[in-house]
């Protein structure tokens, strides 16, 4: 150090002026990494991806200028999507789809599609892995009817590859509906599993309603499971309550009390009646009389 | 319980309705049964200590045609394809079928059942033909509906197929 540059450090001591020297050091530092990073480019997808979510918020909060320039690139991509691969769009919504229809069509038939005073019993349900027909859960009556689940999920599939076969009938379409004297089955379809539910009686439009909400339920709370199925139903879980619950959504049949109570009222009627005639008679009788 | 499809496949009088039947209910019929379509039973297997329901396609087999509802091929886990030792013509028809269904990228095994068991002494011409085809077989078990022989072993080896790793 020379006798200049050691008098000036001195006087800065003696002045009490701080020593920025390892500060400007750091800082220069920092600089020459910055122009060294701009200068490679080092702008790269990780940097990008980190900032993006929280610059599109910050963007989209502030105006709406970014969603209006999306619409036209993002309208292409789903375009190409559906034409390149419909099956994946048509996955991708089902759940949307199906909720959207149902409301479109309650708004529609809201006074019509009503019960109109009917009702019907749900005497079995089946959830049916689409591909093979083989059951994953069932809801039935006696434990008879249990242990033919699996001959009634794949009988039914049967039924569905005869019909579609001769018919040349869309794979997309399936089965929705047999009759079979007073028997009805209904049959849902999703992307994994189809959901089939026998019924006697009236059913309605809602109920087919709910068998479509828990089907989209099903395939949104175990989407991987169904897609995988390996015919174990345990890797699904105990589904009886969800399908005990869908069961419980149909009308009760009407009790029979009630006819038995308006019987009950005409014969009180009816003798009310007869009382009034005989009270009339005896009143004439003895007007006659006096 | 895990429950696997299987389809059962051959030419027509091979035997496959009888093989079902004395494989899900121990009965047994001379009469010829012609199915249409297909029929669906099912039975309880226990595979090298897993518990397996079979739930069994007895697929109609077509006079001189291989025209199967793709369909019904669908979500199987396994084929049982049957040989009435009888009629050597049934086991064409079986490589056939087996080419057919390796075209269809169908992902299950295939296990050959020679039927017929009580009538047939010498195997060997079948067996060659079979050792010729250039079709992936599982295995190959003798059979015979009339008798039960073989039957239980026959579905035991497609079902222990269909669980081994080497199926998938």
């Amino acid at each position: 150090m020379s006798a200049a540059t050691g008098s000036v450090a001195e006087l800065r001591t003696l002045l009490g002026w701080k020593d920025y020297g390892d500060e400007l050091d750091h800082l220069r530092a920092q600089v020459t990494l910055l122009e060294r990073k701009l200068t490679e480019q080092q702008v790269t997808d990780e940097t990008v991806a980190e900032v993006l979510p929280a610059a599109v918020q910050k963007s989209a909060d502030a105006s709406p200028e970014l969603g209006t320039s999306l619409v036209a690139p993002v309208t292409q991509s789903i375009h190409r999507s559906s034409r390149d691969d419909t099956d994946a769009m048509a996955e991708a919504l089902f759940p949307v789809l199906g909720r959207a229809t149902r409301m479109m069509l309650s708004e529609l038939f809201s006074d019509g599609s009503s019960s109109n005073g009917k009702s019907f019993t749900v005497d079995e349900l089946y959830l049916i892995e689409r591909e093979s027909g083989i059951p994953m859960a069932s809801l039935v009556s006696s434990a008879d009817k249990a242990e033919d689940a699996d001959v009634v999920s794949g009988m039914l599939e049967g039924i569905r590859s005869f019909v579609q076969d001769s018919f040349d009938a869309d794979d997309m379409d399936g089965m929705r509906e047999l009759q079979v004297g007073e028997v009805t089955v209904w049959v849902e379809w999703g992307p994994h599993a189809i959901l089939a539910a026998v019924l006697r009686g009236f059913p309605t439009q809602e109920f087919r309603f709910e068998m479509q909400r828990m089907l989209e339920a099903l395939h949104t709370d175990f989407d991987e499971e169904l897609a995988n199925y390996n015919g174990d139903p345990e890797s699904l879980g105990d589904l009886e309550p969800r399908l005990t619950g869908l069961r419980d959504t149909a009308p009760a049949p009407k009790k029979a009390a009630s006819s038995k109570w308006l019987r009950g009222l005409l014969v009180l009627v009816l003798f009310a009646i007869f009382l009034g005639i005989i009270i009339l008679a005896a009143v004439g009788l003895l007007a006659l009389t006096l | 319980m895990i429950r696997k499809k299987i389809c059962l496949l051959g030419a027509p009088g091979v035997g496959k309705t009888s093989l079902v039947r004395r494989f899900v209910s121990e009965t047994f019929s001379d009469d010829y049964l012609t199915t249409i379509g297909v029929k669906i039973e099912r039975r309880a297997l226990t595979v090298h200590g897993t518990e397996l329901q079979l739930l069994v396609w007895d697929i109609h087999g077509e006079e001189g045609s291989l025209a199967i509802a793709p369909s019904f091929l669908r979500g199987a886990a396994g084929f049982l394809l049957v040989i009435d030792g009888s009629r050597h013509e049934t086991a064409m028809t079986v490589v056939e079928l087996g080419q057919r269904l390796q075209a269809m990228d169908t992902a299950g095994p295939v296990v050959v059942a020679l039927n017929k068991a009580d009538l047939v002494s010498d195997w060997s011409p079948i067996e060659a033909a079979l050792d010729k085809a250039d079709t992936p077989i599982a295995g190959r078990t003798i059979t015979s509906a009339k008798t039960g022989s073989g039957v239980e072993d026959a579905f035991t080896l497609l079902g222990a197929s269909i669980l081994a790793p080497s199926a998938t």
